[in-house]
């Protein structure tokens, strides 16, 4: 399998910067977009609602941080941040990520 | 009669993708997040077993409507009898490409059968499931995967269906196919090494179809995801299907 001749940087990404939030793998819309803004309180606990709710479902929840995607492992509420690992280092603010959840899944 | 006049298409009767969209706006706001999924006649719906409206795949049908509003009565399914044979195993025959399946009766005799997967079969009732997918699910799901591959994998992605990606921890290269299962192989200079056809599907599925109850594209970005950030979860939670079952889709 041959990669096609192109830049390998250039994704398709949308250059302006994104408000935070979660995109929802939907059967109706594809993905449903969640988006807070990390300036207004009401949006931010909404947020965190949701993600401690998503969680508690089973949902997998997954963020990049740099080049790497990591499978969230918890989420703590009171600092805001998703835990992807075992040290301080590997914890993600739900400010600065935007995450896209998976419903829990079925082999087939 | 009375009635059926009474319904406008579009506004009481809605196409199953239409349905789906729909119910996916309503399931939001009660954190049902992902959406509904949407029975379709004829099809088994296969759900997670901890998804919480497990009740959607007893749902059947009675009746449809098509394109000028004639109502068309759906058979009802019978349920199938309870046969006098117990199921003792099965297995693949690869030469034969079907399942031998060993039972048993009830003064222990035992038999065989013989099973046939049929890859058209398993074709048309893809197609028959896609009914449900709404259009523009898909292309925003295709609009999302842009935003996680690199733009000549998404290229490729649009004109074949499919992209590899090698992982970063396990060096297993991943071909992602849209409506069909991810293939894992491992590639070496003496050559490619097939592993086999995982098959996942966010929610559930449609039985004896390569289909999910969300767009084919969701599926594929659900699968790149779980092996970039869970890779054994992947391997744990997919089915592994040998290359030469039709579940494999190849």
């Amino acid at each position: 399998m041959t990669p096609r001749r192109r830049n390998q940087d250039d994704t398709m990404q949308n250059k302006e910067k994104p408000l935070p939030g979660i995109d929802v793998l939907n059967t109706g819309y594809g993905d449903f977009e969640l988006r807070f803004d990390p300036n207004k309180p009401d949006e931010v606990q909404k947020a965190k609602e949701t993600i401690t709710d998503m969680l508690k479902r089973g949902y997998a929840i997954f963020v990049r941080q740099g080049k790497e995607t990591f499978r969230v492992r918890k989420f703590d509420a009171d600092k805001n941040v998703y835990i992807i690992g075992s040290t301080p280092a590997e914890e993600v603010p739900i400010a600065e990520a935007r995450a896209t959840a998976v419903g829990r899944s079925a082999g087939g | 009669m009375g009635d059926e006049e009474k319904r406008q298409i579009g506004i009481d009767l809605l196409p199953l993708a239409e349905a789906s969209r729909r119910l996916a706006e309503t399931s939001f706001a009660k954190q049902d997040w992902s959406g509904l999924p949407v029975p379709v006649p004829g099809l088994t719906l296969v759900l997670e077993p901890r998804y919480k409206h497990q009740a959607l795949s007893e749902f059947r049908w009675k009746e449809c409507y098509d394109e000028e509003g004639v109502r068309h009565v759906l058979d009802e399914e019978q349920p199938p009898k309870a046969s006098e044979f117990r199921r003792v195993n099965s297995w693949w025959n690869a030469k034969y490409q079907l399942n031998i399946v060993v039972v048993k009766d009830k003064q222990g005799r035992a038999r065989f059968s013989v099973l046939v997967e049929d890859r058209l079969a398993f074709t048309i009732r893809t197609l028959d499931a896609a009914a449900v997918w709404p259009v523009e699910a898909e292309q925003k799901a295709q609009k999302k995967l842009a935003s996680l591959i690199p733009g000549d994998l998404f290229e490729l992605y649009l004109l074949t269906g499919h992209f590899p990606e090698i992982s970063k921890r396990s060096q297993v290269t991943y071909l992602f196919r849209k409506g069909r299962p991810t293939i894992a192989l491992r590639q070496s200079e003496e050559g490619s090494n097939v592993l086999c056809a995982l098959c996942l599907h966010p929610i559930g599925y449609y039985g004896d179809t390569w289909a999910g109850v969300m767009c084919p594209t969701d599926e594929v970005i659900a699968h790149l995801l779980m092996m970039r950030g869970s890779e054994e979860k992947f391997w744990a939670n997919a089915n592994q299907h040998p290359l030469d079952r039709p579940a494999a889709g190849v």
